[in-house]
């Protein structure tokens, strides 16, 4: 088979597969049992008509639609996986720049935690006025200030403490990240800063932070994984 | 006989598929052969839908797949190899069962009994 044909092949699996929302794993595992799969039916029909031409003409014929194939193969997608594709759209793409991603992380931290804080803002305060509500008074003050404007206070500085921890943890993790998943010390420490990082995210103050740095590490294992795999 | 078109097999692919696995474990393409062998040449399927069933029962836990050790002279690419999990066989069971009263039912109404 020449480079021609094993191109030829090799871009009708990407156009089966490129549009598929799926981990960056699975579509290759895709790609590449989708490829052996051709090339093997390339060589048999070689065999039969001795001419590569027609035989990658046959070989495109058997496999079918590649629009097809790809509606398929999204819905054979799990929902596990997708939902992990979306946490590894969050991990650095080929090409990106480490400004970028850190960008990317600041207003996906910026956009998660404003929702989840002016959903909790009203929950807070309807909770405020049930439990007490003879004391409750939106005029009451604490050191001068109004209730609400305390929370909004504390809440505006989460927000912009998470975007900015995310921001760090960007440019941080893309640096060391590699550095300390590649050793046991490394993994261990990193467990441990998770472990401690978890309760906070389970409260809500720190989430969208951990779920960046999670992300970041899934895609440093995953990476790490594929080169084992490919090696 | 007519030859049996990929559409017609919708809905039956993944316990054919399950039914082919009983006979031992194989990739993709020997799948298809054993297939071909077993439908005398007459079933048409897109080769490339073969692939989706096999995920769907993997992702069920009906089979289960490991990697080929050696890229089989191809370059790269290795084969997955699929085997049959007990959940499969137990699924397989159903489906035979399922197909029968099927066929006894809808033959029945055709006027033409299995």
């Amino acid at each position: 088979m020449n480079d021609a044909t094993l191109q030829e092949l090799k871009t009708i699996v990407e156009q089966s597969v490129w549009p598929i929302r799926a981990t960056m794993v699975r579509k290759r595992q895709i790609r590449e049992e989708l490829l052996g799969h051709l090339m093997a039916t390339f060589e048999e029909e070689v065999q039969r008509v001795g001419d590569e031409r027609t035989a990658l003409d046959v070989t495109k014929k058997r496999f079918g639609n590649r629009n097809e194939l790809a509606k398929d193969l999204q819905r054979s997608v799990g929902w596990r996986d997708q939902w992990r594709s979306v946490l590894e759209s969050l991990g650095r793409q080929p090409g990106e720049s480490v400004w970028h991603l850190a960008l990317k992380h600041f207003l996906f931290t910026l956009l998660i935690y404003s929702t989840a804080m002016l959903v909790a803002l009203p929950l807070v305060l309807a909770l405020l006025i049930l439990r007490a509500p003879a004391r409750f008074d939106m005029a009451v003050t604490l050191d001068g200030h109004s209730v609400t404007t305390v929370l909004i206070d504390v809440i505006v500085k989460l927000v912009l403490f998470n975007t900015a921890l995310s921001f760090l943890l960007a440019l941080v993790m893309n640096r060391i990240g590699p550095v300390v998943v590649g050793s046991r010390l490394g993994r261990i420490s990193l467990s441990v800063l998770l472990g401690l990082v978890l309760p906070f995210a389970l409260t809500g103050l720190f989430a969208p932070a951990a779920i960046v740095l999670f992300s970041m590490v899934r895609q440093v294992r995953q990476e790490r994984q594929h080169r084992k795999d490919w090696a | 006989m007519k030859p049996i078109h990929g559409d017609k097999l919708r809905g039956h692919l993944e316990t054919i598929i399950l039914s082919v696995l009983e006979r031992g474990e194989a990739h993709g393409l020997e799948i298809l052969r054993r297939l071909d062998a077993a439908g005398c040449g007459l079933l048409h399927l897109k080769e490339g839908s073969l692939y989706p069933a096999l995920y769907r029962l993997e992702e069920a836990g009906r089979i289960e797949a490991t990697w080929e050790e050696e890229p089989h002279g191809r370059r790269g690419a290795r084969r997955r190899i699929y085997r049959l999990t007990a959940k499969g066989k137990r699924e397989l069971a159903k489906g035979r069962e399922e197909w029968s009263s099927f066929v006894q039912i809808i033959g029945g109404i055709l006027g033409a009994p299995a």
